[in-house]
């Protein structure tokens, strides 16, 4: 696949290893440098006698190099995969180095065995126990926070700016003693509303009914359909094993990335790609885990398109999903989105009866514009119909300027009442917004 | 008050105090039925009441929730570009001149757009507006390439407003100092009546501070056309603008107070070329007359009457001031010879020290004949000169004084506009490479534009005397060879 310069720099760990690689993007820095089908290689003089040896698999954008750096990929990386998107001519060497080869042999063969693999033998009634032990724990913990929610409405909540950070920490500290660290993150949601910002009262009442489903509906587990207990699950925290959703069979399909968030805190930087599957009409989300900068198992950047098999996470309304197998395509037949603000509410509101506490969800929309109205900003559909903009919108000048007033097609995320534009399909690609 | 709002309310006030009413919580009709379950339930307390039905009517508010319609809404459409947009690889480089902050290469990159008659990217047009939003001397140039798309996105972006065009008359009446003054001057090339009665209407009532900045443009054609005005001002109430508008007034040939400092010249210099003893050669003659009668007023403004020379007496350290105020020509008046007689004698008599004030004069009076003769024929090194010379006398002036003389040359020659020529940038260069701390990486993203490409191979070959320097040398080289590399693929870019 022959990627843009945007998406090579979008691949790039962070602004220094961006600025870096491209000044690696030339061919002087080179001393040689190749391509097959398979992979992209080239050697690169860096301070040391012996150059680094950097390799990119190309089938499923995987970096490896022999520099020092703990960046991933690092600043070759992203240099040579640059150098190759903007003079490819000049990698004519088709004959594999050895130590090219070695590295792309052992990766096919570590997919082959891992798909081979014998699972594990598991000692059921032992993992039961702990399943069980854990449920306890969680459910003692929520015991505590509905009192405390109680408390909280009992007092009301006017009494809360005086009551400082502390007041709604403690109670998230105790939901990770409690083993419901899916609460912990809810809380901290809820213990980051601004509370001195106009209308944070409805914006926190919100937060409170969402959390209440939650802890009410995982009291209530037994009694519901098994896919949303997967969900109140997942969302008091409780993780099911990636290797084993893996064994499960998935969606295959052309899947086009719509756009990624970079989320970064304590040093944990979490990589969220939205994907829709131009046959299935699916939308998914993929997370990936970064620590300081490293490792990221599939290198994706917006208006990229793979043939891929996805598996979802188990949910009523399933959105996050794992990567199985992928490789980049370059065809793109047409996308079908929604037509207006209608339609894409009752998608939102089909998802909400499936999965009523759910915070995000994406969607292709066809033919908004943006729009000023009453001082806000907005997208405005082929119907007249209006949604706004988050307050604050990065990349609102960048989303006009794309426009120029006319509608585009544009990839969105809601949350809330508000839609945050992820992409733009603008003179037949998607440009990242 | 719908019932989301009644709830909001119960929770505000707590419900200790305000507990749910079953009977307000029925404004959304198809919710009645629950909401009247969930209140009328007696074995749920208050606040399990209130958190039941917060979290039916949120899921109700999420799942239900409309666009609201409007049908006009007044929003401006862009105007259709006039001119194509950059190539995919000019685009590149755009966008990694923003990874790079190099300012000279974003000269060069807009240069190259508009003397290819192309367009920026519209993704790009902002980041370049917000560039021009923070330089000033941007903004023009950067108006030409960001088309109607710059111009739509100017009058929506507050902060972006000086970078939509505006009339020469709204400039000056509406402006920021900085653009009346560019208005003023604009004014002055085109219509310099104009741009007089614009300042005569205007004076009284600005402030000291930008009566200074205004007058700044007073130096594009200058005139005796301007004199009454200029006259009438030097009775400001600011002594630094009085003093602004007496360095104006100086510059005038036709003024009084010019032709007062010739007369006093006139009367004091005796230049004359004799014959030597034996009558087979001549020599010139510079002869100061004293007293040297001088204007009470003139030491008011400024006239020194005590040398701070070892080289002149009072009174030829009062002619020598005077020298600066009054045109060249006068000189061949007195004299009866022509410039270069003129100035090859001065120095074989050794009468240097007069030259730095005749080319002072030279300069001031824009007397390009002067001051190409003085620049070719003075064994001294004059730098008031080089900012006056046309850039290829400066060049050869610069080949003839460049070594040890730096410092004169490169603040003039990073205001170029075009390439420095290649001998010139690597003796340039050679002197920053050796000077890493007082030029360091900024002085080179600064003037990316003037370097030429070949530049890049010269990296290797300077080498700073101490260790130290080297050591910085050395980084300072690994951060600019990428600025080359940008440069050499804006060029190609272009050219594709």
């Amino acid at each position: 696949m022959n990627f843009s310069e945007d998406q090579v720099l979008a691949l790039a760990p962070d602004d220094a290893s961006r600025k870096a690689g491209s000044a690696l993007a030339s061919p002087g820095k080179w001393v040689s440098k190749g391509k097959n089908d398979l992979a992209l290689w080239g050697e690169c003089q860096g301070s040391g006698s012996k150059p680094y040896q950097t390799q990119i698999d190309l089938q499923s954008i995987a970096f490896k190099c022999s520099c020092p750096s703990r960046k991933f990929p690092c600043k070759h990386g992203i240099g040579l995969l640059l150098l190759n998107s903007r003079q490819p001519a000049l990698f004519t060497d088709a004959a594999t180095p050895d130590w090219v080869s070695d590295w792309i042999g052992k990766r096919q063969e570590k997919a082959v065995q891992k798909e081979a693999a014998p699972a594990k033998p598991v000692d059921e009634a032992a993992q039961a126990k702990r399943q069980q032990a854990r449920e306890e724990s969680i459910e003692q913990g929520i015991d505590e926070l509905l009192t405390w929610m109680k408390d909280l409405v009992r007092n009301g909540l006017l009494s809360l700016p005086e009551k400082g950070s502390a007041f709604m920490e403690e109670i998230s500290r105790r939901m990770i003693d409690a083993k419901a660290p899916g609460l912990a993150n809810q809380l901290r949601q809820l213990s980051q509303i601004n509370l001195y910002q106009e209308g944070w009262q409805s914006r926190f009442l919100e937060q409170l009914a969402r959390i209440y489903l939650i802890a009410k509906g995982f009291q209530h587990r037994e009694a519901i359909n098994p896919l949303l207990k997967e969900d109140l699950s997942a969302a008091v925290g409780i993780t099911i094993s990636q290797e084993e959703l893996k064994q499960q069979s998935g969606i295959t399909d052309q899947w086009l990335v719509i756009g990624k968030q970079l989320q970064e805190e304590d040093q944990l930087t979490t990589d969220r790609t939205w994907l829709y599957g131009l046959q299935s009409g699916k939308y998914a989300l993929v997370l990936q885990f970064m620590v300081r900068g490293q490792g990221l198992q599939f290198s994706l950047s917006t208006g990229m398109l793979l043939q891929a098999e996805l598996v979802y996470f188990p949910s009523a309304a399933p959105l996050r999903a794992l990567i199985k197998a992928q490789q980049p395509i370059k065809e793109r037949p047409p996308i079908k989105g929604f037509n207006g603000w209608k339609e894409q509410l009752q998608h939102r509101a089909n998802s909400f009866a499936r999965l009523p506490f759910q915070l995000e969800i994406p969607a292709l929309v066809h033919q908004l514009r943006p729009v000023q109205h009453k001082g806000a900003w907005c997208l405005q559909d082929q119907e007249n119909r209006l949604m706004s903009l988050p307050d604050g919108y990065p990349a609102l000048w960048k989303l006009l300027a794309l426009s120029g007033g006319a509608p585009l097609d544009l990839a969105i995320v809601q949350k809330e009442d508000r839609v945050e534009p992820l992409s733009a399909f603008y003179q037949q690609e998607f440009i990242a917004l | 008050m719908n019932s989301w709002n009644q709830l909001l309310q119960n929770a505000l006030i707590g419900t200790e105090k305000k507990p749910p009413e079953p009977a307000a919580l029925s404004t959304d009709e198809e919710l009645v039925p629950a909401l009247q379950s969930i209140a009328g339930n007696t074995d749920l307390d208050a606040e399990e009441q209130l958190l039941q039905a917060t979290a039916l009517l949120f899921i109700f508010r999420q799942a239900g929730q409309t666009a609201q319609e409007v049908k006009e809404i007044e929003f401006s459409i862009s105007e259709a570009e006039t001119l194509p947009y950059c190539s995919a690889a000019a685009k590149d480089t755009l966008r990694e001149l923003f990874e790079y902050q190099a300012l000279g290469l974003f000269y060069y990159w807009i240069r190259h757009c508009a003397a290819a008659k192309r367009i920026a990217p519209p993704e790009l047009v902002p980041l370049l507006l917000q560039l021009a939003a923070k330089n000033p001397e941007l903004r023009d140039p950067i108006r030409v390439i960001t088309g109607k798309r710059g111009e739509w996105l100017a009058q929506l972006n507050p902060d972006w407003q000086e970078s939509k065009s505006l009339s020469l008359e709204e400039s000056w009446e509406q402006g920021t100092t900085d653009q009346r003054v560019a208005a003023l001057r604009q004014q002055r090339m085109e219509n310099p009546e104009t741009s007089r009665s614009w300042l005569t209407e205007s004076w009284s009532k600005e402030a000291a501070a930008v009566k200074q900045k205004l007058l700044e443009a007073f130096d594009t054609a200058l005139s005796d056309a301007d004199l009454p005005f200029l006259e009438s001002c030097l009775k400001d109430k600011s002594q630094k603008v009085q003093q602004q508008v007496l360095e104006l007034i100086r510059q005038i040939p036709e003024s009084e107070l010019v032709s007062d400092y010739a007369q006093v010249v006139r009367s004091s210099l005796v230049i004359r070329k004799e014959k030597t003893l034996l009558g087979l050669s001549s020599k010139l003659s510079w002869e100061v007359k004293t007293p040297v009668e001088i204007h009470p007023d003139w030491r008011k403004q400024g006239l020194e009457t005590v040398s701070n020379s070892k080289e002149f007496t009072d009174e030829e350290y009062i002619l020598f001031q005077l020298l600066h105020w009054v045109p060249p020509p006068l000189l061949n008046e007195l004299s009866g010879l022509g410039t270069i007689e003129l100035i090859q004698a001065l120095q074989k008599e050794k009468l240097k020290q007069w030259l730095p004030a005749i080319a002072s004069a030279a300069v001031r009076f824009r007397n390009q004949d002067w001051i190409n003769t003085l620049a070719e024929q003075s064994d001294s090194f004059l730098p008031v000169l080089i900012v006056a010379l046309p850039p290829a006398k400066q060049d050869a002036y610069a080949k003839t004084w460049f070594t040890g003389k730096e410092e004169f040359f490169i603040p003039v020659f990073v205001n170029r506009e075009t390439e420095w020529p290649a001998p010139l940038a690597r003796q340039l260069m050679n002197y920053t490479a050796a000077n890493p701390y007082q030029y360091t990486k900024s002085f080179y993203q600064q003037l990316m534009h003037l370097l030429p490409l070949e530049g890049a191979s010269w990296l290797d070959q300077f080498d700073p005397p101490e260790g130290y320097q080297r050591h910085y040398w050395q980084s300072i080289k690994e951060e600019i060879q990428p600025l080359f590399d940008l440069k050499k693929r804006i060029q190609q870019s272009f050219n594709a």
